[in-house]
């Protein structure tokens, strides 16, 4: 029994390792190429005319961050009579909305909007949905209130949809600004480079699929009206939108070359808050669109939808149920008959993680530290272990509201509780 | 102390040495207690009935003399008369080639006549019959039925050393003289067996041995048996000194499934071998499935086709099978001979595959075999002579037609019969305990009881581990009261178990020396069918480490590309 049980754990574990690998592959291979057709592209863009360009930047409360947020955007590189920086004021009490009206004083391209009626107070969907109401331009971005895109971040995304006909969407990548802040966002930093260039480069190099993060993407404004903008009773609208736009037969590129920085959470429990609600919020997608798996248009979705439910579901029990055999076999003997290839196994489960990190960690620059190598190996034992924890009790959240029956409620509810770090992303 | 005299103490003290070891002085007694004498064994008709008396008299013979030839009466000639010191003639049907009768005419050393037949040689030409008479036992032995015999009345002085009786009168039923004897049967069923084996002893004058060698075999051990059974009673056996023989079948096949159980699958079992190994246990290869249709695996035959009761004539078990055709259906005899061969072609296939992989399975999980044994004991001749080409040892008993399972005989001795084809057999004479019986231990102890007052006879018997530790006390105390018994320690013998990989040798000094040499390819394909779930382990290692390794290109290649950078950044 304790065998098939570690046989089963051990399937589990090793189909993820095993796909992880062929995406590090297909990361590394699409940081070769993606920039190769950078030249033609550029030379495309000016030789066209542009098409006009939104930018919104939905803020909830967010005069700490907002200030550097509109400099960046003062400075973006598009012609400023193609360009239209919308920022979004939803439910303020501080000061946010008049440091919007201060930089719109001083720079045309920038404007400030409140919400109003039904869309106030309704969260990031809906605030988006209502700049969308506001505006005309044939291109959205989208970024968060506490982004510092890098200056030629919206020209690139502008550039990767006008220069591809099946992209409904371009997902540019993010770096954290704070990475050096405390031992925390080392290890966020760490995680968020593996993760674009793992998760995302590698799905879009060998499926075309990326997901859109929430910030530093472009999508075309024909599509949004086609799915009659974003979702607002989504848990998670930017998973749910990418989900949507596969489904009517597009796919998103995933184009490094477009760059933002954002802040990342300095403390463990707001760390523990944002990441319990991601897990939460992906559970509940997977298993709501899993239900309905047959009938998504897209196969490539539904293979990364079950992608999905190999993480938080299948993946995560075989940890579990790993680490439960190793512990109850340390007290008593369980008479395992596999032999060395388990420690062998073990071994390059450790050096897989620590070389994918490395070849993501070497793509950028200055990060392939000394640091960040110790981090890494620290992060192994620790960082990444607490996932299983934060997995668990995410699980036990979402039963306990699929017991009480309390539809997505918790939301809402966990959105507003969270404190004046977290809030500054509606 | 001179020189000399310490290396002759030293050598008698290594005499000694040898001569108190009492199992060197068991195997020196079993091999060179064999007569040295040439015996030849002439036997008419080849009827089945005969032939089955003919292999229990090579068995019983070669079991006692170290050379026996069997020859066909067609096959003899002057020469092989010559070349002889002893002749046993075997006959149940008159003989009317008074030509070949007429080449024992010269020949003047001793004769053994077996059977009515036998009274043609020119030897009995001058004894009388006068007509045949039934007996009800033969010296203090009660038959179970009348037989019949013939009343004879020798011409010279013989000596009777079985007396037929019937009421008061006696009339002799084997007798010899200086230049011949006679047998006045010719079957060697139930009890005539017994008479006639003890019977040998004088009518050859051969020293009757003192001990009586002894095995019990752990029967039908499969990866389905239940390891605190097999646990138990081995334990049991060892504890008191007497050696274990574990006869194993290394795969169990679910009748109604098809699935295959391994003894990977069935790791406590496989540890309770191991530990029984490494005691001293000898391990018996019981075929590879113990199955050839879709029968249970300990239940079914494997190497003998029970459903159509005839050889093997398919590789695979699902195959449909015919019945093999007789000569009747062949115009030309060429053909027919053509077509047999094609037949024994599958079947020697058949077989080689079977021994091959129940050798290398049972050694690559640590359990090297030292011997072999049929299932149900049935095998073609034709399967006897491959069996021979892998194992020097066979236990139990041997199937002695090649149309029919049930002829079966087995000699008293251990032996070693032509239609063995080298091997020798340790032979199954006291049956097993049968739990279904009324009285299983009783029924075992009455043939017991036949079986030791024949000097030198193997008391072998067999336990299933089945029926856990019920009968096994009472099954052992059978063995223990029997005087002089010797229990048989197969190490002591010269034997070996080999294929083109493995070679299982066991010198005869109580060493087993194992030697695996299995190509590299060989190795990994058993691997991947012993382990299957390991073996992908290790390709999903290998494939991981391809992996790691051009990751760890892809980071010196990044680093490489990062320098470049910085050096053109400073410039």
């Amino acid at each position: 029994m304790a065998n098939y049980l570690f046989y089963i754990s051990l399937a589990f574990i090793w189909i993820m390792l095993l796909y992880h690998m062929f995406l590090a592959q297909g990361g590394y291979r699409h940081f070769k190429t993606f920039e190769k057709v950078i030249p033609k592209w550029e030379q495309k863009m000016n030789e066209m005319d542009l098409p006009t360009v939104n930018v919104f930047i939905p803020a909830h409360n967010e005069e700490v961050v907002i200030k550097q947020t509109l400099t960046a955007m003062s400075r973006l590189y598009y012609p400023k009579d193609k360009l239209e920086v919308i920022l979004i004021a939803d439910n303020c009490s501080d000061r946010t909305k008049e440091i919007g009206e201060e930089f719109a004083a001083q720079f045309p391209f920038i404007r400030v909007v409140e919400t109003v009626g039904e869309y106030k107070g309704r969260g990031k969907s809906s605030a988006l949905n209502f700049a969308l109401k506001e505006s005309k331009g044939e291109i959205i971005v989208v970024y968060d209130a506490d982004n510092t895109p890098e200056r030629k971040a919206v020209w690139n995304l502008v550039m990767g949809l006008v220069n591809d006909e099946g992209a409904a969407a371009v997902v540019g990548k993010f770096r954290v600004i704070n990475a050096a802040s405390t031992w925390l966002t080392k290890f966020i930093n760490i995680e968020t480079i593996t993760f674009q260039w793992l998760a995302q480069a590698g799905r879009y190099f060998w499926f075309k699929i990326a997901t859109i993060p929430g910030t530093n993407f472009a999508i075309r404004r024909s599509i949004l009206d086609q799915l009659n903008g974003w979702d607002t009773s989504a848990l998670t609208e930017d998973t749910e939108l990418t989900i949507r736009i596969y489904n009517l037969g597009y796919y998103i590129r995933f184009f490094p070359a477009a760059v933002t920085w954002e802040q990342e959470p300095e403390t463990f429990k707001v760390w523990w808050r944002q990441r319990t609600r991601w897990a939460r919020g992906n559970q509940y997608v997977v298993l709501k669109f899993l239900k309905n798996l047959l009938r998504l248009n897209s196969r490539k979705m539904m293979f990364d939808l079950f992608y999905f439910f190999f993480t938080y579901f299948i993946f995560f029990f075989g940890v579990i149920l790993s680490n439960a055999i190793f512990v109850v076999n340390l007290f008593h003997e369980l008479d395992l008959q596999i032999g060395s290839v388990a420690l062998v196994l073990w071994g390059m489960a450790t050096l897989l993680f620590l070389t994918e990190i490395m070849i993501a960690l070497s793509i950028e620059k200055n990060q392939l530290t000394a640091g960040n190598i110790f981090y890494t190996l620290l992060m192994y034992f620790t960082y990444s272990q607490m996932w299983i924890l934060l997995v668990i009790n995410a699980l036990f959240l979402e039963l306990k509201r699929i017991i009480r029956k309390e539809e997505s409620v918790w939301y809402k509810t966990e959105r507003f509780s969270v404190n004046k770090k977290e809030e500054k992303t509606v | 102390m001179t020189f000399d005299r310490r290396v002759l103490y030293c050598a008698t003290f290594m005499v000694l040495l040898l001569i108190f070891n009492p199992l060197t002085a068991f195997a020196e007694d079993r091999f060179t207690s064999l007569d040295e004498r040439k015996v030849t064994l002439i036997y008419y008709g080849s009827d089945e009935g005969s032939m089955k008396n003919v292999h229990f008299l090579d068995g019983t013979l070669s079991g006692l003399f170290e050379h026996v030839e069997l020859v066909n009466l067609d096959d003899v000639n002057a020469e092989k008369l010559r070349n002889s010191e002893i002749i046993v003639f075997y006959s149940a049907y008159e003989i009317d080639d008074q030509k070949k009768l007429n080449l024992f005419s010269d020949y003047e050393e001793f004769v053994l006549g077996i059977g009515d037949g036998a009274l043609h040689l020119p030897q009995f030409s001058d004894w009388t019959i006068s007509g045949k008479q039934s007996v009800f036992s033969i010296g203090e032995k009660k038959l179970e039925r009348p037989m019949e015999i013939l009343k004879i009345k020798p011409a010279e002085q013989m000596e009777v050393i079985e007396w037929g009786q019937k009421f008061e009168e006696r009339f002799p039923v084997i007798l010899k003289n200086s230049a011949k004897g006679f047998v006045d049967f010719n079957t060697f069923d139930s009890e005539r067996r017994f008479i006639f084996s003890k019977s040998l002893f004088s009518l050859f004058q051969l020293e009757e041995p003192e001990i009586h060698p002894a095995y019990i075999r752990l029967e039908d051990i499969s990866p389905v048996s239940d390891p605190k059974q097999v646990s138990e009673t081995a334990a049991y056996l060892l504890d008191k000194g007497i050696p274990v023989y574990l006869v194993i079948i290394p795969v169990y096949i679910n009748p109604e499934t098809g699935k295959k159980v391994t003894l990977d699958d069935a790791p406590d079992l496989k540890k309770v071998l191991e530990q029984l190994v490494s005691r001293g246990a000898y391990v018996i290869s019981h075929g590879y499935t113990h199955t050839y249709h879709s029968t249970e695996t300990g239940e079914g035959f494997e190497f003998w086709d029970s459903v159509m009761n005839q050889p093997i004539t398919a590789l695979a078990a699902d195959e449909s099978v015919a019945k093999i055709k007789s000569r009747d259906e062949f115009s030309i005899l060429e053909e027919y001979g053509k077509y047999l061969r094609s037949l024994q072609q599958i079947e020697s296939q058949y077989t080689k595959n079977k021994l091959e992989n129940s050798i290398h399975s049972l050694t690559n999980w640590g359990l090297p075999p030292t011997a072999f044994e049929a299932p149900h004991y049935a095998m073609s001749s034709n399967g006897y002579r491959v069996a021979s080409q892998y194992f020097s040892a066979i236990f139990g008993q041997m199937q002695v037609s090649d149309t029919d399972w049930k002829v079966m005989t087995a000699p008293l001795f251990i032996s070693s019969p032509a239609i063995l084809n080298g091997m020798t057999l340790y032979p199954e004479t006291i049956g097993y305990v049968n739990p279904d019986s009324l009285d299983p231990i009783g029924e075992v102890e009455e043939v017991l009881d036949e079986v030791a007052e024949v000097p030198g006879a193997v008391i072998g018997g067999i336990y299933h581990p089945y029926l856990g530790m019920e009968y096994l006390e009472e099954f052992v105390s059978l063995f223990e009261k029997v005087p002089n018994l010797q229990w048989i320690e197969l190490d002591q013998y010269p034997h070996s178990v080999q294929t083109d990989y493995v070679r299982i040798s066991l010198p005869g000094d109580g060493r087993i020396l194992v030697k695996e040499e299995f190509p590299w390819q060989t190795k990994i394909t058993n691997y991947f069918k012993d382990n299957p779930v390991e073996a992908l382990l290790w390709v999903i290692v290998a494939v991981t480490g391809i992996f790691l390794s051009i990751f760890i290109v892809y980071i010196f290649f990044l680093r490489i590309r990062y320098r470049k950078q910085l050096f053109e950044e400073r410039n």
